[in-house]
C-alpha cells in the first residue's frame, strides 16, 4: 500500500489580496512531507517561502490548489481549527513571539492553559518542556527582557513543544542566533525529530544550515518551485540558481 | 591610521556602575580591514560608536581614539565631530530600507548627503550622485535616482547606503552588520561592492559582525569581543589557524564544524553572563572549558603574544615580553 | 523602576504626598472637620478668615475650610468614577474594535467618531438636565463623554499589537479573545492606559468645576470643590477668599496630577530608549 503523506500541497498557488500587481507569492508549488521527515525549504527574501510556510502552518488560505492533511482536505473553518491544533510555528524573531509582561513558566504553559488543562498537569508538562530545552530551573521565573535571545527561542520551542503537535514549523529559527547558539538549537529540534517524531518544516536563506538538517530540500525562487531534492541521493539534475546557492558555502 | 587606547564606558543605572566597555586597545592602518566579531550584547556596535564620536555625551567615557589627526575623538566638540563625520567617515547601517527617508526620491536623498559632504551645489550633486552609483552595480542609476526607497530591494537599499558613506572618499567607513537583513547570494554581492570601492579608495574598513565568514574571507585583522572586552586580537589568518584565547577557539570550531554537512555539532554551552551582572573574574568563566583558579577572581590582563594580542590568564602576564 | 524615578525628584515627591493627603481628607469624610459642613449660622455668615473659621465663612455661615475638605471628597468621588468609567469602557472598545476588525471594528469606530464630532461639554450638559443634577449622574455623564478619546488611542495602540506574533501564537493555540485581549493586549497596554487614567481625574475634576459654575452640578446643600468656586464668585470683590480658597485648592491638585502622569508617562516611554539617547 502506498505511504500516505501527512501534509500534501498539489498546485498552491498564492497572491495576496490588493496587490495591484498580477504578480503571484507562490506559482504552483507541489510538496508532499510524510511523517517524521526533516524538510527544507531554501529561497531568498522574497521567494514566498514564509508565504508558503503560513499557508502551510493553517494562517492563510491559498488562493487555489489542494492541502491535505492525513490524505483529507483541508476546507472550512472546522477542519482549519483541528488543523491548527496539530502543528506548531517557531517564529524567526523570538523577542517578538513572546508577551515581554509575563515570565517564562507562562508563556511556556500558555497553549495548556487555553486547550483547557488541569493545573497539575500543566506545571508538570511545562517543567519537563523547559527542562528539555536545557532551561535552569532557576530562570522560570524571569521576565524574557532578562533573557539572552537564544534563550528566548529556546522558551518559545519549549512552549510550541508542550502541545505534542505533529508537525513543528520552524521560520529561519537560527538567523538571530549567535554562532555559539546556533549548535543547541539544531541539537535540540534533531532531538525532537528523532525522539518524539516531530516532523520538521525549516525554512532559512542560508543553504549550509538546511543541508546540515535537513533531507528533503524545496529550493523556491520569485514564487515558483525551481527544485526539490533529496540530499541523501545522487543529485546531478539540478538547476542554475539551486547550484548556485549551493557553490556559496 | 586610527589608534583606539584604554577605551571604557560605564554607564550608572540601579545606584551600581555597569562597564559596558573595557580597556579596548586596537590600531589600525590605512586600508586595513578590521573585523569586529562578537555576540549580541557583547558591545562591538558601542565600540565602534565611540569611533564615529557617537558616545561623547555620556558621562562614563574614558580612554583616547587617536584618529584622522584628532588628538582624541572623545573630547571632540561636536563642531569637530560634525567636520569629521562629513569628510573622514562614512557608516553604513545595518538596516538600509529603515535608514532611508521613505518620502523622498533616492536621487535628491542621495543628493543632499553629497552636498552636505562636499559643500557643491544641489545641481552638480546630482551629477556626483549619478557617478557616485555608476561603479556599485546598478545597471540604470538613473533609474534608480528616480524611484522611493520602497520600490527598491534590499540589497538595492543597501548600495544606496554604501554610495552615501563613501560620498567624500573618506578615511574610513564603519559598516554596522552591513549584510544582516540581506539573504546569501546580496550578501556577497554587497561586501564585494564595499570592498572594491575599498581597493579603489583606500579606506579603512571596520566591520560589525557576527558571521565569522565574512571576518575571515574578507578582513585581514579580526578583533573579538566578549562581554565588552577584546578577548583576542591578531590577523584574521592566525585566527584561523591557531586561536589562542579559548573562547575564538570555540567559535572557529563552531565555524567550520558547520561547513561539513553531518558532522558533529558543535556549540559553546552555557549563555554569556549578563553585562548588567557585576562579576570580577573573567567574563567568559562560567564557560570555558579551560578555566583556571585565578580565572574566578580576576580578570586576565590583556597580553601581546606572537604579534596578537589575547586577554587570558593561559598566556601569562609575562609571556612574549 | 517607576518608583524609583518617583522618589529620585522631589518635586514629585511633594505631588505624591499632596494627592495622598487630598485622598485621605476625603476618605475621612466629617470626622475630622472642626465644623459640619453643612452647618448655616446667620449671625457669622461673610466671616474673614479668623482662628475660628480658619478660612472664613460663606454666604450662609458655613465654615469654609470645612466645606472646601468635603468639597474635595466629592469632587475626588466624582473623578473617581469618571476615570473608572473612562478607562473601563475605553479599554473594552478599544480592543475589542482593534482586536476583532471588521464589521465589529467599523461599527465601534462609526460610534467613536460619533462622538467625536459633538463637543463633549454639550453631551454632558445635555445628559445631566436629562438625568437631573446629582453626584452619580455627573459622573455617568463625565463617563460617557471621557472614554471615546481612551478607546481611540488603545484600538491605536492593540491595532500594532495585533499582528504581534505572540498574539498569532496564541490565536494559533485556540484562545479565546477574552483570554487575548487579559492575558496579552491588557498588560502591553497598561502603560498607556495609567497615563490616560491619570491625565483624566484632572480633566474629570475640572469638568465638573464647569458644570458646577454653569449651575448643572452637585445639588445643594452638599459642595464640591466647583460649587464653591460657583458660588464665592458669586460676590467676587467683596470676599475674594471665598473663591480663592476653592480655586488654589483645585488648582494645586490638578497640577499635581498632571504632573504625576507626566512623570509616569516618561518613565514607561523612557524604558525603551537605549544608551545611546539623544546624540
Amino acid at each position: 500500500m502506498k505511504k500516505v503523506p501527512l501534509l500534501s500541497g498539489s498546485n498552491l498557488m498564492f497572491s495576496y489580496p490588493g496587490s495591484r500587481q498580477k504578480k503571484k507569492a507562490l506559482e504552483d508549488i507541489d510538496l508532499d512531507i510524510f511523517a517524521g521527515e526533516k524538510v527544507g525549504i531554501l529561497g531568498a527574501s522574497g521567494s514566498g517561502k514564509t508565504t508558503l510556510s503560513l499557508i502551510l502552518a493553517g494562517f492563510e488560505k491559498p488562493s487555489s490548489g489542494l492541502l491535505l492533511f492525513n490524505g483529507n482536505r483541508l476546507q472550512g473553518r472546522k477542519a482549519y481549527r483541528d488543523y491548527r491544533l496539530r502543528i506548531q510555528y517557531l517564529f524567526q524573531n523570538p523577542m517578538g513571539a513572546v508577551n515581554r509582561y509575563r515570565k517564562i513558566f507562562e508563556i511556556v504553559s500558555e497553549p495548556l492553559i487555553y486547550r483547557k488543562f488541569k493545573k497539575e498537569a500543566i506545571e508538570s508538562i511545562a517543567s519537563e518542556m523547559l527542562k528539555m530545552v536545557g532551561m535552569d530551573p532557576l530562570r522560570w521565573n524571569d521576565y524574557p527582557d532578562q533573557l539572552s535571545l537564544g534563550q528566548i527561542q529556546r522558551v518559545c520551542l519549549a512552549r510550541a513543544m508542550s502541545t505534542g503537535p505533529e508537525i513543528l514549523i520552524c521560520d529561519e529559527p537560527f538567523s538571530a542566533l549567535d554562532v555559539s547558539n546556533r549548535g543547541k538549537m539544531e541539537e535540540i529540534l534533531l532531538f525532537l525529530n528523532v525522539k518524539h517524531g516531530v516532523t520538521l518544516i525549516i525554512i532559512s536563506h542560508e543553504p549550509k544550515t538546511l543541508l546540515h538538517l535537513c533531507y528533503k530540500v524545496l529550493v523556491l525562487h520569485e514564487g515558483k518551485k525551481v527544485d526539490l531534492f533529496d540530499i541523501t541521493k545522487e543529485n546531478d539534475q539540478l538547476s542554475e540558481y539551486t547550484m548556485k546557492l549551493l557553490n556559496q558555502i | 591610521m586610527i589608534k583606539v587606547e584604554g577605551l571604557c564606558l560605564s554607564v550608572n543605572k540601579k545606584k551600581s556602575t555597569f562597564r559596558l566597555v573595557r580597556d579596548v586597545n586596537y590600531s589600525l592602518e590605512q586600508g586595513e580591514t578590521l573585523a569586529i566579531v562578537g555576540e549580541s550584547g557583547s558591545g562591538k556596535s558601542l565600540i565602534t560608536y565611540a569611533l564615529l564620536g557617537m558616545l561623547n555625551h555620556l558621562e562614563g567615557l574614558e580612554g583616547t581614539v587617536e584618529a584622522f589627526g584628532q588628538k582624541n575623538i572623545l573630547k571632540a566638540s561636536s563642531k569637530e565631530i560634525r567636520r569629521l563625520r562629513r569628510n573622514k567617515i562614512g557608516y553604513i547601517p545595518q538596516n538600509p530600507r529603515e535608514s532611508l527617508t521613505p518620502t523622498l526620491r533616492i536621487g535628491s536623498q542621495l543628493a543632499e548627503v553629497v552636498a552636505a559632504k562636499t559643500g557643491k551645489s544641489r545641481r552638480s550633486c546630482r551629477l556626483i550622485s549619478r557617478n557616485l552609483l555608476q561603479p556599485l552595480g546598478f545597471s540604470e542609476p538613473e533609474k534608480v535616482l528616480q524611484m522611493y526607497p520602497h520600490q527598491l530591494s534590499g540589497g538595492m537599499c543597501q548600495r544606496v547606503a554604501v554610495a552615501m558613506a563613501i560620498a567624500s572618499s573618506p578615511a574610513a567607513v564603519v559598516a554596522d552588520e552591513p549584510t544582516s537583513s540581506l539573504d546569501l547570494l546580496t550578501k556577497y554581492e554587497i561586501i564585494k561592492v564595499i570592498k572594491s570601492a575599498q581597493e579603489e579608495q583606500r579606506f579603512t574598513l571596520v566591520l560589525v559582525t557576527h558571521d565569522l565568514d565574512l571576518a575571515f574571507k574578507y578582513c585581514n585583522k579580526i578583533a573579538v569581543v566578549y562581554g565588552g572586552r577584546l578577548f583576542e586580537m591578531g590577523t584574521a589568518n592566525e585566527l584561523y589557524v591557531r586561536p589562542r584565547h579559548p573562547y575564538t577557539r570555540g567559535l572557529v570550531r563552531c565555524f567550520t564544524g558547520a561547513g561539513m554537512a553531518n558532522s558533529g555539532l558543535h556549540y559553546i554551552p552555557g549563555e554569556p553572563v549578563s553585562i548588567y551582572t557585576q562579576f570580577t573574574g573573567c567574563r567568559y568563566f562560567n564557560r570555558c572549558q579551560m578555566r583556571l583558579e585565578i580565572c574566578e577572581v580576576k580578570e586576565p590582563p590583556c597580553v601581546r603574544t606572537d604579534g596578537r594580542r589575547v586577554a587570558c590568564w593561559l598566556y601569562g602576564r609575562d609571556e612574549g615580553k | 523602576m517607576v518608583y524609583l524615578r518617583v522618589f529620585q525628584n522631589r518635586l514629585v515627591l511633594v505631588c505624591v504626598a499632596l494627592i495622598v493627603l487630598y485622598i485621605l481628607i476625603s476618605f475621612g469624610g466629617t470626622v475630622f472637620l472642626p465644623h459640619h459642613p453643612n452647618a448655616q449660622n446667620l449671625d457669622q455668615a461673610n466671616l474673614t478668615p479668623c482662628p475660628a473659621h480658619w478660612l472664613g465663612t460663606d454666604y450662609l455661615g458655613r465654615d469654609l475650610f470645612s466645606r472646601i475638605l468635603s468639597g474635595v471628597r466629592i469632587s475626588l468621588i466624582i473623578a473617581f468614577f469618571a476615570t473608572l468609567i473612562n478607562v473601563t469602557v475605553g479599554f473594552l472598545v478599544g480592543s475589542v474594535s482593534g482586536l476583532l476588525g471588521g464589521i465589529v471594528d467599523r461599527f465601534l469606530t462609526g460610534l467613536i467618531d460619533l462622538f467625536w464630532c459633538i463637543p463633549p461639554f454639550l453631551i454632558v450638559v445635555m445628559l445631566t438636565v436629562v438625568l437631573e443634577p446629582g453626584i452619580k449622574n455627573i459622573f455617568i455623564a463625565l463617563g460617557v463623554v471621557f472614554w471615546v478619546p481612551t478607546a481611540r488611542i488603545i484600538r491605536g495602540e492593540v491595532f500594532l499589537l495585533r499582528n504581534a506574533q505572540f498574539i498569532r501564537i496564541a490565536r494559533m493555540n485556540g484562545a479565546s479573545y477574552a483570554q487575548i485581549i487579559f492575558l496579552h493586549v491588557l498588560p502591553n497596554c497598561f502603560p498607556v492606559l495609567l497615563t490616560t487614567a491619570i491625565f483624566s481625574v484632572p480633566d474629570a475634576v475640572l469638568a465638573e468645576a464647569f458644570l458646577s459654575i454653569v449651575g448643572l452640578g452637585v445639588t445643594a446643600p452638599d459642595a464640591s470643590l466647583g460649587v464653591l468656586i460657583s458660588d464665592g464668585l458669586q460676590s467676587f470683590r467683596v470676599y475674594p477668599w471665598q473663591w480663592f480658597f476653592p480655586i488654589l485648592t483645585l488648582s494645586m491638585f490638578v497640577l499635581c496630577f498632571n504632573i504625576l502622569g507626566d512623570l509616569i508617562h516618561r518613565s514607561f516611554r523612557g524604558r525603551s530608549k537605549g544608551i545611546l539617547g539623544n546624540d
